[in-house]
């Protein structure tokens, strides 16, 4: 197991491998991580429903893959990649269903965050949720996570698999992206 | 918490609103509903193949194999031995068989071919021998 591990970390993953603790432990996993793991999904798909559904399978995946996982990496890393791995699924899906390209998909997007009733009605808010709908997939994960969550680098470089200095030119340049939306919008 | 100064106000705003926002108790309702939903997984039915009694077989399996393996090896080196001793014996015959002709006895015995029946006759009458002794 990794040292860099925090302690409370290497306490709850020791209680996952065993099969006597692991449900409860699971329990805790779920109190502790639904939440940002929901709040990454939704910000790429933006529906709270679809959001609540791909959350429910990130859990399910990870209870179902408890005995591959060696306890390596941080528990949360390799959350955030299976919710990653769903969100990123859900929308090839999505744009298969409505037959659209990943270029025509800022609109669909921007449709999807205009009906949806859990997004309250600040306007600033919503023009800059459709400014994040118009960037590639992977700039909006990188935007997502550095802007909204303020991940560090470092570890959104775990969970991408991506070197520091990529995702911090991706999020300058989504930063950029985004600034040219709204000026121009 | 320090923000970056953004060109547009937009991004600048302080705690970076996203106006998502989510149904009243959303995550404790999901955190209990999710719980009682878990299936069992192969983590959780490993403690019941664990529980079961090993049977006799099972205990005595890897003594049993360990001790065919040095079965095994004993009768290889057994084999190897009787290879070699066989091996040597067949040189030791074959060293008598280019020996033996070289003794005169050998020779007079069994190569020289000259003693006709005639001469053997003869030394036998001179011997006393009479046909009339045998019942023939």
């Amino acid at each position: 197991m990794s040292k860099s591990l925090p302690e409370d970390d290497i306490d709850l993953v020791q209680r996952l491998r065993d099969p006597a603790t692991c449900r409860e432990a699971f329990g805790e996993v779920i109190n502790r991580y639904s939440e940002p793991l929901y709040w990454q999904i939704r910000r790429m798909i933006n529906s709270h429903d679809d959001a609540n559904d791909l959350l429910q399978n990130t859990f399910m995946k990870a209870w179902q893959a408890l005995d591959n996982f060696r306890g390596d990496a941080r528990l949360s890393t390799w959350l955030y990649k299976i919710a990653i791995n769903e969100s990123l699924s859900h929308l090839e899906r999505e744009r298969r269903r409505q037959d659209i390209s990943i270029d025509d998909e800022a609109a669909s997007i921007a449709n999807t965050i205009e009906a949806d009733e859990w997004i309250d009605g600040d306007a600033l808010s919503v023009k800059l949720r459709k400014a994040v709908a118009h960037l590639p997939e992977k700039q909006r994960l990188v935007f997502n996570m550095k802007y909204f969550d303020e991940m560090k680098y470092e570890q959104m470089s775990e969970i991408l698999g991506t070197s520091v200095g990529a995702l911090k030119a991706s999020y300058h340049l989504a930063v950029k992206k985004i600034e040219q939306y709204l000026e121009r919008d | 918490m320090a923000t970056k100064p953004y060109k547009n106000s937009v991004l600048d705003r302080p705690g970076h609103p996203d106006g998502m926002r989510v149904p009243e108790n959303y995550f404790e309702s999901f955190a209990r509903d999710m719980i009682s939903r878990l299936p069992e997984n192969e983590l959780e039915k490993q403690p019941a193949r664990l529980l079961t009694p090993p049977t006799r077989w099972q205990r005595l399996r890897p003594f049993v194999y360990m001790a065919a393996m040095f079965a095994g090896i004993w009768c290889m080196m057994n084999m190897f031995s009787m290879i070699q001793k066989n091996a040597s014996s067949f040189n030791d015959t074959s060293l008598i068989a280019t020996t033996t002709p070289a003794h005169d006895d050998y020779i007079i015995d069994y190569v020289i071919d000259d003693y006709n029946g005639d001469q053997l006759l003869d030394e036998l009458y001179a011997e006393g021998f009479s046909p009339n002794d045998f019942n023939f």
